[in-house]
């Protein structure tokens, strides 16, 4: 039995040692904050205010918003249920290389060779902080994706998704726009992304696996 | 050469927070899960502070980590107050109950397989808070009340009540595992 305060904050104490070995800070969060911070430079001084304001407030909502997906589509037909592991012409949408110059902002040389998807129209990259990416997500594991766009403006990026094989649809959306994002979604399969943002528009695909 | 000034103070900047986070983002990582209770928000908090140190880091004023433990209390109250206003819509119930409810994950467990850290979220915000600064990362009673934007006064205040909590949390749930 725990009697006083001294032996209380002695078990906070361990169990945060104890617990804290086994969790570091992933050292692309470095990256993806300076890459948001250069994804600003170029713009009038005001204009970059305002961008860094609105990402601040991003705190919040990453976490949540970016990680909620809404409406699920009609009820599929019978006999036609998602599959359950992306095909393999899928997975080779995800490769390891060196990102494309203008999505290098902010990574340190080391870092240019990442897991990404590039959009069907070369306007954006989604950096994979996790490979693979997983459906459900692992415990304390989020679908982590850094959303960088050539042109990234300065409205919010909604994300429509459509598993392949299947009428299952899922949404979600970046209130800040490209930028970091925890992206799950309700089944394992391939899915078929249409990104929005600021007028633009462009697609990927994605695989999740179980 | 206007732009390699610039160039050469971004370039100062980079390596200035790169030194920052390298130093204090484990440490920034582990006050977020006191905070938040759950490691994948703790990085999305800490992800979402970095955000914004480094936007004003040529502009901060005073101790760097300072600021942070600030930005990551307020980042958390922030996630709280949104998901309250707009929870989660869970669509795929399938897949969602194989991870099981929270209630049922934690019905599971026992005080020495998750460790007293779990009882933290039992504390209210600003406990919570006062705990793990105070003790957890050891800042002294006027740091916290910095950090909190609350009296020192209220910081001792708290400290006690949420020490004291803590352990009738922690003592009941060994009994029940007994």
């Amino acid at each position: 039995v725990i009697t006083d305060d001294e032996q209380t904050i002695k078990a906070l104490r361990n169990a945060m040692a104890a617990q804290g070995r086994d969790h570091r800070l992933d050292p692309a969060a470095t990256s993806a904050a300076l890459a948001r911070l250069d994804a600003g430079v170029g713009r009038t001084r005001h204009r970059v205010g305002e961008y860094l304001a609105v990402a601040a407030t991003f705190a919040a909502v990453a976490g949540v918003a970016v990680g909620v997906y809404a409406a699920r589509g009609s009820d599929s037909s019978a006999g036609s249920g998602p599959r359950q592991s992306a095909s393999s012409a899928c997975s080779a949408a995800v490769v390891t290389s060196a990102l494309p110059e203008w999505a290098r902002a902010g990574f340190s040389p080391d870092a240019y060779v990442n897991p990404h998807v590039t959009g069907a129209g070369g306007k954006i990259v989604g950096v994979l902080f996790v490979d693979p990416l997983r459906s459900p997500p692992r415990a304390g594991v989020g679908n982590k994706i850094l959303w960088v766009a050539k042109d990234p403006g300065t409205g919010p990026l909604v994300i429509q998704a459509r598993l392949d094989g299947s009428s299952q649809t899922a949404t979600s959306t970046v209130d800040e726009g490209p930028g970091p994002s925890i992206l799950d979604l309700p089944a394992p399969g391939c899915w078929q992304l249409t990104l929005s943002w600021s007028g633009q528009t462009d697609s990927v695909a994605l695989p999740y696996v179980p | 050469m206007a732009q390699m000034a610039a160039a050469s103070d971004q370039r100062l900047l980079h390596e200035q927070f790169e030194r920052f986070v390298n130093a204090n983002g484990d440490r920034l990582l582990h006050t977020a899960y006191g905070l938040c209770g759950d490691w994948q928000q703790a990085e999305d908090l800490v992800q979402s502070v970095l955000v914004r140190i480094v936007a004003k880091w040529d502009r901060i004023t005073g101790d760097p980590l300072g600021y942070a433990y600030r930005c990551l209390v307020r980042a958390n109250i922030d996630r709280w107050r949104v998901a309250r206003r707009r929870p989660e819509v869970v669509t795929d119930p399938a897949s969602m109950a194989a991870l099981g409810s929270s209630a049922e994950r934690r019905s599971t467990t026992t005080v020495d397989s998750l460790g007293v850290l779990e009882f933290l979220p039992t504390l209210p915000s600003r406990q919570r808070a006062i705990v793990v600064l105070r003790y957890l990362q050891d800042l002294s009673e006027s740091q916290t009340a910095d950090a909190l934007g609350i009296s020192v006064g209220a910081v001792k205040s708290g400290a006690s009540r949420g020490l004291a909590r803590l352990r009738i949390e922690m003592n009941s749930a060994r009994e029940v595992n007994q």
